[in-house]
């Protein structure tokens, strides 16, 4: 994971390189690019789908959607933004599919695998307490700026919402959450 | 805590949590799962980009291979899409579109952006469905709310027939919500009728169109097919419910005598904005709407053509506001050409974009001598005008959600802060052009009326507006005019009295000066602002709705959700009138 933290421009010519590679075929290339990037992809499908189980399908699925079509990607500098593009639609595509948009409800989040991985209290506390009482939309802008590393210009280009509703929504998710986490200090 | 400090515990708390498919996926890759790349040869066409989701698009250039699918060239499925365009594709068994064609004029106009549907060959029967689906919501043919798609579904295999049109009524719906639009999606599987083929073939409808006629023969078999066939999805629909007592009329006659009758038909330029059929009203009616001075309403019977409502004469009333203008502007360049030059002008300045887009709309303006050339590329739509003599490049609108690359800033961690230019931008309308929009939505034609109070250039959410402030009568108007486009974006209006001494103090509340002594009740309130909005009680969610105070007046505040977007009214517990409306994404 540490490679996620290099800077934005080194990160975003390694993930070009990666999907160049995989576009010719390179197993080897799209081992790499899922331990740099399934968490954060991971996170969005959770974000959007609200279900641990589920998300983990989505990310199988995404990155079987990358491997097939990165060859086709076209470098511009934000790799990054089109791994969460493919992510984003599939999962949407789920959710259609399933028809289990208007069904789903705040109660019904579920953010934690059914596996224990290890959570401590406090991720647990994250996940579940923290991203379960934000709406859809603000729960998805956190994620992808804080695990994804997206910046809120690309949030608002991906989410198709103005910068200053993604920027206001990300600070008074995380307002939320300051206060939800300070509480239960 | 800082808001780091919680981004971090966030990230490390999903990062834990992330399960490790790796090996799984590996595997699946290597049982051929991804298989799909064997369709990327390195063919080079003519792609198309729309407005669909980025991977919807990449599905479909991958899909644009040739030998994998020689296999299996036998159609399995015929779908049609029909709304006043037709649209034809032939499907073989594994879902992939072998032909793609318009049946009608509309239809054909629909595909010429794909290459006359050529480009669609070989995609996935659901991403050529939301890509055409895409462009028949962009040309306008479904935005009124009562208007409807009509999905057809003809194979012999009934259980694939019938999976299939449950996916693609779900794909429909979902590029209609991506759209905010709230058409409806009518479907049906049809069994392969050689009978059926020829008599659509004969119209230039499709099979499932000429279903939908045969439908409506049956209830009165008086009526002739041709003329149904002409006919909208919605039309059809209608005259279904109401048991087909008679022949409406047509969208085109009811514009043909809305504009007899409103005296424009003597001008030389479109005037009529919209047909909208009602024919499922206790009164069944085509609303048309004409854009003159502004707008005026028409309600033509749809089956006598009578005028219900509507103003009669406006061309001879107000001569002097906007007087017929002499067409001295004939082109001196096709469309073609006007399209070339502002797609090369588009390619030149926006490298960064590749060159595929989808061209929505190239449109003369006798009036002003130029077309309006308009394109979609990767979601974005770019306007431009284009001088109608030389070809020269007048005006480039990008859309405003577009952030062009700075190669020469440094790259900022957070988003580039959005303050105000101090400078309006190339493609300003400038306040005068503002100031009229303003007063045609508040519906005021004399402009010698009205008292300036703001105009004021401002930026709000990322984009230039004027905030627009005037008086006229007894009523403070409050505008937001989007200053690239002339789109009205705020509105609210209000009584002088209670503006009077503090229209500038929002916070001021002169609560023990409650002047109203009548109130219309929740019900009423409720169904103003739903009238307003076009909507109905059916179409919403989440409807709040509060008696509450405003500066001495009792109002009502309703707030309700539909088609993706929020809505709020403020509306006058006295006379029902609309005070404040807006509209915005539901967040």
């Amino acid at each position: 994971m540490d490679d996620l933290v290099e800077e934005p421009e080194v990160r975003a010519a390694t993930l070009e390189r990666l999907l160049r590679e995989i576009g010719a075929g390179s197993r080897e290339a799209l081992g790499e690019l899922y331990t740099l990037t399934h968490a954060a992809v991971y996170a969005l499908a959770l974000s959007v789908l609200a279900s641990a189980q589920d998300a983990e399908e989505a990310t199988h699925d995404a990155f079987l959607r990358i491997w097939d079509y990165a060859g086709s990607y076209k470098a511009k500098g934000s790799p990054m933004a089109w791994i969460m593009a493919v992510t984003r639609n599939l999962c949407l595509m789920e959710l259609r599919r399933k028809k289990r948009q208007k069904a789903l409800s705040d109660d019904e989040w579920n953010a934690i695998p059914a596996e224990d991985r290890g959570l401590n209290s406090e991720d647990r506390a994250l996940l579940q307490w923290a991203l379960g009482s934000l709406d859809a939309a603000s729960r998805q802008i956190v994620l992808l700026h804080a695990v994804a590393g997206l910046k809120h210009r690309e949030i608002a280009k991906l989410l198709s919402l103005p910068q200053n509703t993604v920027l206001s929504k990300y600070s008074r998710a995380i307002g939320k959450m300051r206060a939800g986490l300070e509480k239960g200090e | 805590m800082t808001d780091k400090d919680i981004e971090m515990k966030l990230k490390a708390a999903v990062e834990r949590s992330a399960p490790d498919g790796l090996s799984r996926l590996l595997s699946a890759v290597d049982d051929g799962k991804g298989d799909e790349k064997m369709e990327k040869v390195s063919k080079k066409r003519n792609r198309w980009i729309g407005a669909v989701a980025a991977i919807l698009a990449v599905a479909l250039i991958g899909g644009a291979g040739g030998f994998y699918y020689s296999r299996n060239m036998a159609v399995a499925t015929v779908v049609s899409l029909d709304v006043n365009p037709s649209i034809q594709l032939e499907v073989n068994r594994s879902e992939k579109v072998l032909a793609c064609a318009g049946l009608n004029d509309e239809g054909r106009e629909i595909l010429s952006s794909m290459n006359g549907g050529a480009d669609l060959e070989g995609a996935k029967l659901n991403v050529a469905v939301n890509a055409i689906v895409g462009a028949i919501v962009r040309a306008g043919y479904l935005d009124s709310l009562s208007s409807a798609i009509l999905i057809s579904v003809e194979d012999n295999d009934a259980a694939r027939g019938e999976r299939l049109q449950a996916q693609l009524v779900a794909e429909v719906d979902g590029v209609l919500q991506t759209a905010a639009n709230s058409a409806g999606v009518l479907s049906q599987y049809l069994t392969v009728d050689e009978g059926l083929n020829e008599q659509a073939q004969q119209s230039n409808i499709s099979a499932g169109k000429a279903a939908l006629v045969n439908q409506v023969l049956a209830l009165n078999s008086d009526l002739d097919f041709n003329e149904l066939a002409a006919l909208s999805v919605e039309e059809l629909r209608d005259l279904i419910k109401i048991g087909a007592p008679y022949m409406p009329i047509g969208r085109d006659e009811a514009a043909n005598i809305a504009e007899e009758y409103a005296g424009t038909s003597v001008l030389d330029r479109e005037v009529v904005f919209d047909v909208d059929p009602e024919l499922d009203d206790p009164v069944p009616h085509y609303e048309v709407e004409i854009r003159y001075d502004r707008e005026y309403d028409y309600t033509i019977h749809a089956f006598t053509g009578e005028v219900l409502s509507g103003q009669a004469d406006i061309v001879v009333r107000t001569p002097s506001t906007n007087p017929p203008a002499p067409d001295t502007h004939e082109p001196g360049i096709t469309a073609d050409e006007a399209f070339n030059a502002a797609a090369k002008f588009f390619s030149e300045k926006h490298p960064e974009l590749v060159g595929n887009f989808l061209n929505i709309k190239t449109e003369y303006d006798r009036d002003d001598g130029h077309y309006d050339v308009e394109f979609w590329c990767q979601g974005y739509e770019f306007d431009y005008d284009v001088d109608g003599k030389t070809g020269d490049i007048l005006r480039e609108e990008t859309d405003y959600r577009y952030t062009p690359p700075a190669p020469t800033e440094p790259a900022p961690t957070e988003p580039a802060p959005t303050t105000p230019a101090t400078t309006p931008q190339p493609t300003d309308i400038g306040a005068d052009a503002a100031k009229s929009a303003a007063l045609k939505h508040a519906g005021i034609a004399d402009a010698a009326s009205v008292t300036w109070i703001k105009c004021q250039h401002d930026w709000d959410d990322g984009r230039h507006c004027y905030e627009i402030e005037f008086e006229c009568g007894a009523t403070v108007y409050e505008c937001d005019v989007d200053a690239q486009s002339g789109t009205v974006t705020k509105f609210e209006s209000e009584p002088c009295d209670n503006l009077a001494h503090h229209h500038n103090d929002e916070s001021h509340h002169d609560e023990g000066h409650h002047s109203v002594t009548t109130d219309i009740g929740a019900d009423a309130a409720k169904a103003a602002a739903l009238g307003h909005a076009g909507l109905a009680e059916s179409q919403i969610t989440r409807l709040k709705c509060e008696r509450d105070y405003d500066d001495g007046q009792l109002v009502y505040e309703i707030e309700f959700r539909s088609g993706g977007y929020e809505y709020e009214y403020k509306i006058s517990a006295a006379t029902g009138a609309v005070l404040e409306h807006e509209r915005d994404w539901d967040d």
